[in-house]
Protein backbone atom coordinates (compact mmCIF):
# COMPACT_ATOMS: atom_id res chain seq x y z
CA UNK A 1 0.00 0.00 0.00
CA UNK A 2 1.46 3.36 -1.06
CA UNK A 3 0.81 6.54 0.91
CA UNK A 4 2.12 10.07 0.45
CA UNK A 5 2.82 13.03 2.71
CA UNK A 6 3.35 16.51 1.30
CA UNK A 7 4.71 19.35 3.43
CA UNK A 8 4.37 22.73 1.71
CA UNK A 9 6.52 25.03 3.84
CA UNK A 10 6.91 28.78 3.48
CA UNK A 11 10.37 28.35 1.93
CA UNK A 12 10.71 24.69 0.96
CA UNK A 13 8.38 21.83 0.10
CA UNK A 14 8.92 18.15 0.80
CA UNK A 15 7.21 14.98 -0.38
CA UNK A 16 7.56 11.49 1.13
CA UNK A 17 6.19 8.22 -0.27
CA UNK A 18 5.84 5.18 2.00
CA UNK A 19 5.21 1.59 1.00
CA UNK A 20 3.37 -0.15 3.84
CA UNK A 21 4.94 2.33 6.25
CA UNK A 22 8.49 1.88 4.92
CA UNK A 23 10.30 4.76 3.24
CA UNK A 24 10.16 4.30 -0.53
CA UNK A 25 11.30 7.70 -1.79
CA UNK A 26 11.29 11.42 -1.03
CA UNK A 27 12.14 14.75 -2.65
CA UNK A 28 12.44 18.43 -1.78
CA UNK A 29 12.17 21.66 -3.76
CA UNK A 30 11.93 25.37 -3.07
CA UNK A 31 8.37 26.60 -2.59
CA UNK A 32 7.39 28.70 -5.61
CA UNK A 33 4.89 31.56 -5.76
CA UNK A 34 2.25 29.21 -7.15
CA UNK A 35 1.40 26.50 -4.62
CA UNK A 36 -0.59 24.43 -7.13
CA UNK A 37 2.50 24.13 -9.32
CA UNK A 38 4.73 23.58 -6.30
CA UNK A 39 2.51 20.68 -5.15
CA UNK A 40 2.93 18.86 -8.45
CA UNK A 41 6.62 19.72 -8.72
CA UNK A 42 7.46 18.29 -5.31
CA UNK A 43 5.71 15.01 -6.21
CA UNK A 44 7.85 14.91 -9.37
CA UNK A 45 10.95 15.54 -7.26
CA UNK A 46 10.07 12.61 -5.00
CA UNK A 47 9.47 10.08 -7.79
CA UNK A 48 12.54 11.29 -9.69
CA UNK A 49 14.50 11.27 -6.43
CA UNK A 50 15.70 14.86 -6.39
CA UNK A 51 16.50 17.01 -3.37
CA UNK A 52 16.88 20.42 -4.90
CA UNK A 53 17.73 22.14 -1.68
CA UNK A 54 20.50 20.35 0.14
CA UNK A 55 22.02 18.09 -2.45
CA UNK A 56 22.75 14.56 -1.36
CA UNK A 57 20.35 12.03 0.15
CA UNK A 58 21.01 11.01 3.73
CA UNK A 59 18.45 8.25 4.05
CA UNK A 60 19.02 4.88 2.37
CA UNK A 61 16.30 4.27 -0.20
CA UNK A 62 15.27 0.84 -1.56
CA UNK A 63 16.85 0.09 -4.92
CA UNK A 64 13.63 -0.07 -6.94
CA UNK A 65 12.34 2.00 -9.82
CA UNK A 66 9.85 4.64 -8.67
CA UNK A 67 9.78 7.17 -11.49
CA UNK A 68 6.62 5.64 -12.98
CA UNK A 69 4.58 6.39 -9.83
CA UNK A 70 1.85 9.02 -9.95
CA UNK A 71 -0.54 10.47 -7.42
CA UNK A 72 -3.15 8.03 -8.78
CA UNK A 73 -1.13 5.13 -7.31
CA UNK A 74 -1.44 6.48 -3.77
CA UNK A 75 -3.99 4.92 -1.41
CA UNK A 76 -4.09 8.19 0.52
CA UNK A 77 -2.34 11.57 0.39
CA UNK A 78 -2.07 13.93 3.39
CA UNK A 79 -0.86 17.51 3.08
CA UNK A 80 0.66 19.63 5.84
CA UNK A 81 2.59 22.86 6.33
CA UNK A 82 1.85 26.46 5.56
CA UNK A 83 0.32 25.70 2.14
CA UNK A 84 -1.48 22.50 3.17
CA UNK A 85 -4.98 23.77 2.34
CA UNK A 86 -4.08 24.46 -1.28
CA UNK A 87 -2.74 21.05 -2.35
CA UNK A 88 -5.45 20.05 -4.85
CA UNK A 89 -4.98 16.29 -4.77
CA UNK A 90 -4.65 15.76 -0.99
CA UNK A 91 -7.34 13.65 0.66
CA UNK A 92 -6.77 15.24 4.06
CA UNK A 93 -4.75 18.06 5.51
CA UNK A 94 -3.27 17.93 9.00
CA UNK A 95 -1.40 20.65 10.92
CA UNK A 96 2.38 20.59 10.86
CA UNK A 97 2.42 20.38 14.67
CA UNK A 98 0.74 16.95 14.57
CA UNK A 99 2.80 15.83 11.58
CA UNK A 100 6.14 16.80 13.14
CA UNK A 101 5.14 15.03 16.35
CA UNK A 102 4.24 11.86 14.43
CA UNK A 103 7.26 12.01 12.11
CA UNK A 104 9.73 12.64 14.93
CA UNK A 105 8.59 9.44 16.65
CA UNK A 106 9.25 7.46 13.49
CA UNK A 107 12.84 8.71 13.47
CA UNK A 108 13.41 8.79 17.24
CA UNK A 109 11.18 6.47 19.27
CA UNK A 110 10.51 7.85 22.74
CA UNK A 111 11.00 11.51 21.77
CA UNK A 112 9.61 13.91 24.38
CA UNK A 113 10.47 17.44 23.14
CA UNK A 114 10.67 18.71 19.58
CA UNK A 115 12.05 21.95 18.19
CA UNK A 116 11.12 22.69 14.61
CA UNK A 117 12.73 25.74 13.04
CA UNK A 118 11.17 26.46 9.70
CA UNK A 119 11.62 29.16 7.10
CA UNK A 120 9.11 31.54 8.66
CA UNK A 121 8.01 30.02 11.93
CA UNK A 122 9.38 28.12 14.88
CA UNK A 123 7.58 25.58 17.04
CA UNK A 124 8.27 23.88 20.32
CA UNK A 125 6.29 20.67 20.89
CA UNK A 126 6.00 18.45 23.96
CA UNK A 127 5.09 14.86 23.20
CA UNK A 128 2.68 13.10 25.56
CA UNK A 129 2.98 9.56 26.94
CA UNK A 130 0.99 8.07 24.07
CA UNK A 131 2.81 9.99 21.37
CA UNK A 132 0.18 12.70 21.13
CA UNK A 133 0.88 16.46 21.13
CA UNK A 134 0.72 17.36 24.83
CA UNK A 135 1.53 21.05 24.36
CA UNK A 136 3.07 23.36 21.82
CA UNK A 137 4.24 26.95 21.41
CA UNK A 138 4.70 28.73 18.14
CA UNK A 139 6.43 31.86 16.91
CA UNK A 140 4.92 32.98 13.64
CA UNK A 141 4.73 36.72 14.28
CA UNK A 142 8.39 37.67 14.29
CA UNK A 143 11.17 36.57 11.96
CA UNK A 144 13.68 36.77 14.83
CA UNK A 145 14.01 33.07 15.61
CA UNK A 146 13.33 31.61 12.19
CA UNK A 147 15.24 30.43 9.17
CA UNK A 148 14.45 33.75 7.53
CA UNK A 149 16.82 35.54 9.91
CA UNK A 150 19.64 33.18 8.92
CA UNK A 151 18.79 33.62 5.26
CA UNK A 152 19.00 37.40 5.52
CA UNK A 153 22.37 37.38 7.27
CA UNK A 154 23.78 34.64 5.00
CA UNK A 155 22.72 36.80 2.07
CA UNK A 156 24.47 39.99 3.24
CA UNK A 157 27.60 37.96 4.02
CA UNK A 158 27.47 36.24 0.62
CA UNK A 159 27.66 32.76 2.15
CA UNK A 160 25.37 30.01 0.79
CA UNK A 161 22.80 28.98 3.41
CA UNK A 162 24.08 25.41 3.45
CA UNK A 163 27.57 26.62 4.42
CA UNK A 164 26.83 28.98 7.29
CA UNK A 165 26.78 26.09 9.79
CA UNK A 166 30.20 24.60 9.01
CA UNK A 167 31.74 28.08 8.57
CA UNK A 168 30.52 29.30 11.96
CA UNK A 169 32.24 26.35 13.66
CA UNK A 170 35.59 27.87 12.62
CA UNK A 171 34.85 30.95 14.70
CA UNK A 172 37.40 31.98 17.30
CA UNK A 173 35.22 34.61 18.98
CA UNK A 174 31.43 34.81 19.11
CA UNK A 175 30.38 38.37 18.32
CA UNK A 176 27.26 39.32 20.24
CA UNK A 177 24.22 40.08 18.09
CA UNK A 178 22.55 42.82 20.09
CA UNK A 179 19.29 42.52 18.24
CA UNK A 180 16.79 39.73 17.88
CA UNK A 181 15.05 41.50 14.99
CA UNK A 182 15.89 40.07 11.59
CA UNK A 183 15.44 43.46 9.93
CA UNK A 184 18.04 45.01 12.25
CA UNK A 185 20.21 41.91 11.85
CA UNK A 186 20.96 42.87 8.29
CA UNK A 187 22.35 46.25 9.39
CA UNK A 188 24.17 44.73 12.35
CA UNK A 189 25.96 42.23 10.11
CA UNK A 190 26.93 44.92 7.61
CA UNK A 191 28.27 47.13 10.40
CA UNK A 192 30.39 44.28 11.79
CA UNK A 193 31.84 43.56 8.35
CA UNK A 194 32.73 47.24 8.00
CA UNK A 195 34.57 47.05 11.29
CA UNK A 196 36.64 44.27 9.78
CA UNK A 197 35.07 41.36 11.66
CA UNK A 198 35.27 37.87 10.17
CA UNK A 199 32.24 36.15 8.67
CA UNK A 200 32.66 33.05 10.86
CA UNK A 201 32.56 35.14 14.03
CA UNK A 202 29.47 37.05 12.89
CA UNK A 203 27.73 33.76 12.05
CA UNK A 204 28.68 32.28 15.39
CA UNK A 205 27.02 35.27 17.09
CA UNK A 206 23.98 34.90 14.86
CA UNK A 207 23.58 31.25 15.79
CA UNK A 208 23.92 32.06 19.45
CA UNK A 209 21.20 34.73 19.26
CA UNK A 210 18.86 32.36 17.43
CA UNK A 211 19.65 29.43 19.74
CA UNK A 212 18.66 31.52 22.78
CA UNK A 213 15.47 32.58 21.17
CA UNK A 214 14.26 29.20 19.88
CA UNK A 215 15.16 27.42 23.12
CA UNK A 216 13.01 29.88 25.07
CA UNK A 217 10.12 28.61 22.98
CA UNK A 218 10.80 24.91 23.73
CA UNK A 219 11.35 25.64 27.41
CA UNK A 220 7.89 27.19 27.50
CA UNK A 221 6.35 23.80 26.76
CA UNK A 222 8.99 21.79 28.64
CA UNK A 223 12.38 20.55 27.57
CA UNK A 224 13.16 16.92 28.36
CA UNK A 225 15.03 13.87 27.12
CA UNK A 226 14.78 12.90 24.25
CA UNK A 227 15.04 16.26 22.57
CA UNK A 228 14.82 16.28 18.78
CA UNK A 229 15.43 19.11 16.31
CA UNK A 230 13.50 18.96 13.04
CA UNK A 231 13.23 21.18 9.98
CA UNK A 232 15.95 22.36 7.65
CA UNK A 233 17.75 23.92 10.59
CA UNK A 234 18.63 20.43 11.81
CA UNK A 235 21.19 20.46 9.04
CA UNK A 236 22.86 23.61 10.37
CA UNK A 237 25.66 22.18 12.54
CA UNK A 238 26.54 25.65 13.82
CA UNK A 239 23.10 26.31 15.26
CA UNK A 240 22.74 22.78 16.61
CA UNK A 241 26.03 23.08 18.50
CA UNK A 242 24.95 26.43 20.02
CA UNK A 243 21.69 24.82 21.11
CA UNK A 244 23.58 21.87 22.63
CA UNK A 245 25.68 24.29 24.71
CA UNK A 246 22.51 25.61 26.29
CA UNK A 247 20.51 22.55 27.25
CA UNK A 248 22.37 21.56 30.44
CA UNK A 249 23.95 18.39 29.22
CA UNK A 250 20.83 17.13 27.50
CA UNK A 251 21.65 15.32 24.29
CA UNK A 252 20.21 16.78 21.11
CA UNK A 253 19.06 14.03 18.77
CA UNK A 254 18.93 14.80 15.08
CA UNK A 255 16.82 12.76 12.69
CA UNK A 256 18.89 11.48 9.79
CA UNK A 257 16.91 13.76 7.45
CA UNK A 258 15.44 16.53 9.62
CA UNK A 259 13.80 18.31 6.68
CA UNK A 260 11.34 15.55 5.86
CA UNK A 261 10.00 14.89 9.37
CA UNK A 262 6.73 16.76 8.76
CA UNK A 263 6.12 15.15 5.37
CA UNK A 264 6.91 11.74 6.81
CA UNK A 265 4.43 12.29 9.64
CA UNK A 266 1.82 13.25 7.04
CA UNK A 267 2.52 10.06 5.07
CA UNK A 268 2.06 8.01 8.29
CA UNK A 269 -1.29 9.70 8.92
CA UNK A 270 -2.17 8.87 5.31
CA UNK A 271 -1.33 5.22 6.03
CA UNK A 272 -3.70 5.24 9.06
CA UNK A 273 -6.51 6.59 6.92
CA UNK A 274 -5.86 4.18 4.07
CA UNK A 275 -5.78 1.18 6.41
CA UNK A 276 -9.00 2.26 8.09
CA UNK A 277 -10.67 2.54 4.69
CA UNK A 278 -9.33 -0.86 3.63
CA UNK A 279 -10.76 -2.44 6.77
CA UNK A 280 -14.10 -0.69 6.28
CA UNK A 281 -14.32 -2.10 2.77
CA UNK B 1 26.46 83.49 21.62
CA UNK B 2 25.94 80.81 18.97
CA UNK B 3 26.09 77.12 19.86
CA UNK B 4 25.56 73.91 17.88
CA UNK B 5 23.70 70.66 18.48
CA UNK B 6 24.69 67.58 16.47
CA UNK B 7 22.50 64.53 16.07
CA UNK B 8 24.28 61.41 14.79
CA UNK B 9 21.31 59.47 13.47
CA UNK B 10 21.49 55.99 12.01
CA UNK B 11 20.45 57.33 8.62
CA UNK B 12 21.00 61.10 8.75
CA UNK B 13 23.36 63.37 10.60
CA UNK B 14 21.90 66.75 11.58
CA UNK B 15 23.31 69.98 12.94
CA UNK B 16 21.31 72.89 14.39
CA UNK B 17 22.79 76.29 15.30
CA UNK B 18 21.08 78.19 18.08
CA UNK B 19 21.65 81.68 19.43
CA UNK B 20 19.53 82.65 22.40
CA UNK B 21 16.02 81.48 21.49
CA UNK B 22 16.59 81.80 17.77
CA UNK B 23 17.35 78.88 15.46
CA UNK B 24 19.86 80.32 13.00
CA UNK B 25 20.45 77.34 10.76
CA UNK B 26 20.12 73.61 10.34
CA UNK B 27 21.48 70.97 7.97
CA UNK B 28 20.95 67.27 7.46
CA UNK B 29 23.21 64.85 5.57
CA UNK B 30 22.96 61.15 4.95
CA UNK B 31 25.14 59.28 7.45
CA UNK B 32 27.97 57.52 5.68
CA UNK B 33 30.48 55.00 6.88
CA UNK B 34 31.95 57.30 9.48
CA UNK B 35 29.45 59.70 10.97
CA UNK B 36 32.40 61.94 11.80
CA UNK B 37 32.78 63.32 8.27
CA UNK B 38 29.07 63.99 8.00
CA UNK B 39 29.07 65.74 11.37
CA UNK B 40 31.78 68.13 10.16
CA UNK B 41 29.99 68.75 6.87
CA UNK B 42 26.59 69.26 8.50
CA UNK B 43 28.06 71.83 10.88
CA UNK B 44 29.77 73.57 7.93
CA UNK B 45 26.54 73.65 5.96
CA UNK B 46 24.57 75.04 8.93
CA UNK B 47 27.28 77.67 9.44
CA UNK B 48 27.06 78.66 5.79
CA UNK B 49 23.33 79.43 6.26
CA UNK B 50 24.07 81.68 9.21
CA UNK B 51 27.12 83.48 7.86
CA UNK B 52 28.98 82.55 11.05
CA UNK B 53 32.42 80.98 11.32
CA UNK B 54 33.43 77.86 13.25
CA UNK B 55 35.14 80.09 15.87
CA UNK B 56 31.80 81.76 16.58
CA UNK B 57 30.41 78.51 17.96
CA UNK B 58 31.05 78.58 21.70
CA UNK B 59 29.72 75.17 22.71
CA UNK B 60 28.55 71.93 21.13
CA UNK B 61 26.55 68.90 22.23
CA UNK B 62 26.40 65.64 20.31
CA UNK B 63 23.69 63.00 20.61
CA UNK B 64 22.03 60.19 18.66
CA UNK B 65 22.35 56.42 18.41
CA UNK B 66 25.84 56.51 16.88
CA UNK B 67 28.24 57.21 19.69
CA UNK B 68 31.07 58.24 17.38
CA UNK B 69 33.59 60.65 18.84
CA UNK B 70 33.23 63.89 16.88
CA UNK B 71 35.86 65.86 18.80
CA UNK B 72 38.10 66.29 15.78
CA UNK B 73 35.29 66.94 13.34
CA UNK B 74 33.66 69.66 15.40
CA UNK B 75 36.83 71.12 16.91
CA UNK B 76 35.07 73.01 19.68
CA UNK B 77 36.63 72.82 23.13
CA UNK B 78 33.29 72.83 24.97
CA UNK B 79 31.89 69.57 23.58
CA UNK B 80 29.69 67.12 25.47
CA UNK B 81 27.50 64.09 24.79
CA UNK B 82 23.89 63.89 25.95
CA UNK B 83 21.47 60.97 25.78
CA UNK B 84 19.03 60.75 22.88
CA UNK B 85 16.00 60.72 25.20
CA UNK B 86 16.98 63.92 27.03
CA UNK B 87 17.73 65.71 23.75
CA UNK B 88 14.38 64.70 22.23
CA UNK B 89 12.57 65.87 25.37
CA UNK B 90 14.47 69.15 25.48
CA UNK B 91 14.01 69.87 21.78
CA UNK B 92 10.30 69.09 21.98
CA UNK B 93 9.81 71.26 25.08
CA UNK B 94 11.70 74.14 23.43
CA UNK B 95 9.23 74.22 20.53
CA UNK B 96 6.03 73.04 22.23
CA UNK B 97 6.15 73.41 26.02
CA UNK B 98 2.55 72.16 26.23
CA UNK B 99 3.54 68.67 24.95
CA UNK B 100 3.21 65.98 27.63
CA UNK B 101 4.13 62.93 25.55
CA UNK B 102 6.68 62.94 22.77
CA UNK B 103 6.75 60.23 20.15
CA UNK B 104 10.04 60.16 18.28
CA UNK B 105 10.18 58.01 15.14
CA UNK B 106 13.52 57.60 13.44
CA UNK B 107 14.85 55.52 10.58
CA UNK B 108 15.22 52.41 12.70
CA UNK B 109 14.50 53.33 16.25
CA UNK B 110 11.61 54.97 18.01
CA UNK B 111 10.86 56.22 21.46
CA UNK B 112 7.90 57.48 23.47
CA UNK B 113 8.71 59.88 26.30
CA UNK B 114 6.47 61.28 29.02
CA UNK B 115 7.43 64.82 30.00
CA UNK B 116 6.97 66.63 33.27
CA UNK B 117 5.55 70.17 33.27
CA UNK B 118 9.06 71.62 33.07
CA UNK B 119 10.20 69.45 30.18
CA UNK B 120 12.05 66.73 32.11
CA UNK B 121 11.91 63.06 31.11
CA UNK B 122 9.51 61.30 33.51
CA UNK B 123 9.42 57.95 31.77
CA UNK B 124 10.32 56.56 28.38
CA UNK B 125 9.95 53.43 26.30
CA UNK B 126 12.20 52.50 23.43
CA UNK B 127 11.70 50.29 20.46
CA UNK B 128 15.02 48.64 19.82
CA UNK B 129 14.23 44.94 19.57
CA UNK B 130 11.79 45.06 16.70
CA UNK B 131 11.83 47.15 13.54
CA UNK B 132 8.08 47.33 13.03
CA UNK B 133 7.52 50.65 14.86
CA UNK B 134 10.14 52.58 12.95
CA UNK B 135 10.96 53.87 9.52
CA UNK B 136 12.55 50.53 8.55
CA UNK B 137 9.39 49.29 6.85
CA UNK B 138 9.09 52.54 4.85
CA UNK B 139 12.60 51.98 3.50
CA UNK B 140 11.80 48.42 2.49
CA UNK B 141 8.54 49.41 0.79
CA UNK B 142 10.23 52.36 -0.89
CA UNK B 143 12.79 50.01 -2.45
CA UNK B 144 10.15 47.43 -3.42
CA UNK B 145 7.69 49.84 -5.03
CA UNK B 146 10.35 52.30 -6.22
CA UNK B 147 8.60 55.23 -4.57
CA UNK B 148 10.65 57.85 -2.70
CA UNK B 149 10.06 57.71 1.08
CA UNK B 150 9.19 61.41 0.99
CA UNK B 151 6.16 60.77 -1.25
CA UNK B 152 4.73 57.78 0.58
CA UNK B 153 2.69 59.77 3.08
CA UNK B 154 0.82 61.97 0.60
CA UNK B 155 0.28 59.08 -1.79
CA UNK B 156 -1.25 56.92 0.94
CA UNK B 157 -3.95 59.55 1.52
CA UNK B 158 -5.35 58.73 -1.94
CA UNK B 159 -6.23 55.22 -0.78
CA UNK B 160 -9.83 54.14 -1.32
CA UNK B 161 -9.65 50.71 0.32
CA UNK B 162 -6.57 50.49 2.57
CA UNK B 163 -5.05 47.01 2.48
CA UNK B 164 -4.61 45.68 6.01
CA UNK B 165 -1.27 44.05 6.79
CA UNK B 166 -1.63 41.03 9.04
CA UNK B 167 2.11 40.81 9.76
CA UNK B 168 3.57 42.54 12.78
CA UNK B 169 7.13 41.94 11.59
CA UNK B 170 8.78 43.94 8.79
CA UNK B 171 10.40 40.83 7.34
CA UNK B 172 7.07 39.05 7.00
CA UNK B 173 5.35 42.27 5.92
CA UNK B 174 7.77 42.43 2.99
CA UNK B 175 6.48 39.07 1.77
CA UNK B 176 2.88 40.05 2.36
CA UNK B 177 3.27 43.29 0.38
CA UNK B 178 4.87 41.32 -2.43
CA UNK B 179 1.72 39.18 -2.58
CA UNK B 180 -0.45 42.33 -2.77
CA UNK B 181 1.38 43.75 -5.74
CA UNK B 182 1.40 40.41 -7.55
CA UNK B 183 -2.31 39.84 -7.05
CA UNK B 184 -4.48 39.80 -10.14
CA UNK B 185 -5.48 42.61 -10.38
CA UNK B 186 -2.76 44.11 -8.16
CA UNK B 187 -3.75 46.07 -5.06
CA UNK B 188 -3.46 49.80 -5.94
CA UNK B 189 -0.26 51.37 -4.60
CA UNK B 190 -2.03 53.99 -2.39
CA UNK B 191 -4.00 51.17 -0.71
CA UNK B 192 -0.79 49.26 -0.03
CA UNK B 193 0.89 52.38 1.37
CA UNK B 194 -2.10 53.18 3.59
CA UNK B 195 -1.86 49.66 5.03
CA UNK B 196 1.87 50.08 5.63
CA UNK B 197 1.38 53.42 7.37
CA UNK B 198 -1.42 51.98 9.49
CA UNK B 199 0.77 49.05 10.52
CA UNK B 200 3.59 51.39 11.64
CA UNK B 201 1.15 53.78 13.36
CA UNK B 202 -0.50 50.93 15.30
CA UNK B 203 2.87 49.80 16.65
CA UNK B 204 3.77 53.36 17.62
CA UNK B 205 0.43 53.96 19.29
CA UNK B 206 1.09 50.94 21.52
CA UNK B 207 4.25 52.69 22.74
CA UNK B 208 2.37 55.95 23.36
CA UNK B 209 -0.26 54.08 25.36
CA UNK B 210 2.41 52.58 27.60
CA UNK B 211 3.28 56.15 28.60
CA UNK B 212 -0.39 56.83 29.42
CA UNK B 213 -2.74 58.50 26.97
CA UNK B 214 -1.43 62.06 26.74
CA UNK B 215 -3.26 65.38 26.87
CA UNK B 216 -0.93 66.77 24.20
CA UNK B 217 1.10 64.48 21.95
CA UNK B 218 4.03 65.72 19.90
CA UNK B 219 5.29 63.58 17.03
CA UNK B 220 8.81 64.14 15.76
CA UNK B 221 11.75 62.43 14.07
CA UNK B 222 12.17 62.04 10.32
CA UNK B 223 9.20 59.67 9.97
CA UNK B 224 6.85 62.41 11.29
CA UNK B 225 7.09 63.92 7.79
CA UNK B 226 4.86 61.06 6.61
CA UNK B 227 1.35 62.57 6.85
CA UNK B 228 -0.26 59.15 6.48
CA UNK B 229 1.38 57.88 9.67
CA UNK B 230 0.65 61.12 11.54
CA UNK B 231 -3.03 60.96 10.52
CA UNK B 232 -3.30 57.31 11.57
CA UNK B 233 -1.85 58.15 15.00
CA UNK B 234 -4.20 61.14 15.30
CA UNK B 235 -7.11 58.77 14.60
CA UNK B 236 -6.05 56.73 17.65
CA UNK B 237 -5.56 59.91 19.68
CA UNK B 238 -8.94 61.35 18.67
CA UNK B 239 -7.52 64.83 18.05
CA UNK B 240 -4.67 66.55 16.20
CA UNK B 241 -1.13 65.95 17.39
CA UNK B 242 1.59 68.61 17.58
CA UNK B 243 3.99 68.24 14.68
CA UNK B 244 6.94 70.64 14.25
CA UNK B 245 7.50 71.96 10.74
CA UNK B 246 10.83 70.21 10.44
CA UNK B 247 10.37 67.30 12.83
CA UNK B 248 13.66 65.65 11.84
CA UNK B 249 15.65 68.36 13.66
CA UNK B 250 14.06 68.06 17.10
CA UNK B 251 16.80 65.87 18.59
CA UNK B 252 19.58 68.08 17.23
CA UNK B 253 17.70 71.11 18.51
CA UNK B 254 17.55 69.57 21.98
CA UNK B 255 21.32 69.05 21.81
CA UNK B 256 21.73 72.71 20.84
CA UNK B 257 19.62 73.79 23.83
CA UNK B 258 21.96 71.79 26.10
CA UNK B 259 24.93 73.45 24.41
CA UNK B 260 23.40 76.85 25.12
CA UNK B 261 23.04 75.90 28.77
CA UNK B 262 26.70 74.78 28.85
CA UNK B 263 27.81 78.01 27.29
CA UNK B 264 25.83 80.10 29.80
CA UNK B 265 27.16 78.13 32.76
CA UNK B 266 30.68 78.48 31.36
CA UNK B 267 30.32 82.26 31.24
CA UNK B 268 28.80 82.41 34.71
CA UNK B 269 31.75 80.53 36.22
CA UNK B 270 34.31 82.81 34.58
Amino acid sequence: MLTMGIDIGSRSSKCVVLEDGKLLTYGTIETGPNILKTSQAVVDAAVQRRTGLWGEYRMPLPDVKVDHLTIGDMACIVSTGYGRAVVPFAHRSITEISCHCRGAQWFVPGVSSILDVGGQDTKGIRVGANGEVADFAMNDKCAGGTGRFMEIVADVLHVPLSEIGPLSLQSTKTLPFSTTCAAFGRGAAVAMRKEGERKEDILSGLHEAIAKRVLALVKKVGLADKFVITGGIGRNVGLVSKIEERVDGLKVTLPQEPMIVGALGAALFALDTAQKQARAN
Amino acid sequence: MAVVGIDLGSQNTKAVILEGDEILGGASLETGESAETEARMAVQEALRQTGLKREDLKAAVATGPLSVPVTKAVNIAALKQRSAASCIATGAYFRFPQARTVLYVGADSSMAIRLSGDGQVEDSVKNERCAVSSGALLDIVSRMLEIPVAEMGAMSLQATAPQTLSSRCVVFAEGEILSFIHKNPPVPVPDVLAGVNQCIADGLWGMVQRMGVPSELLICGGVARNVGIVKAIEAHLGKPALVPKQPQYVRALGAAVFARQMEREGRASC
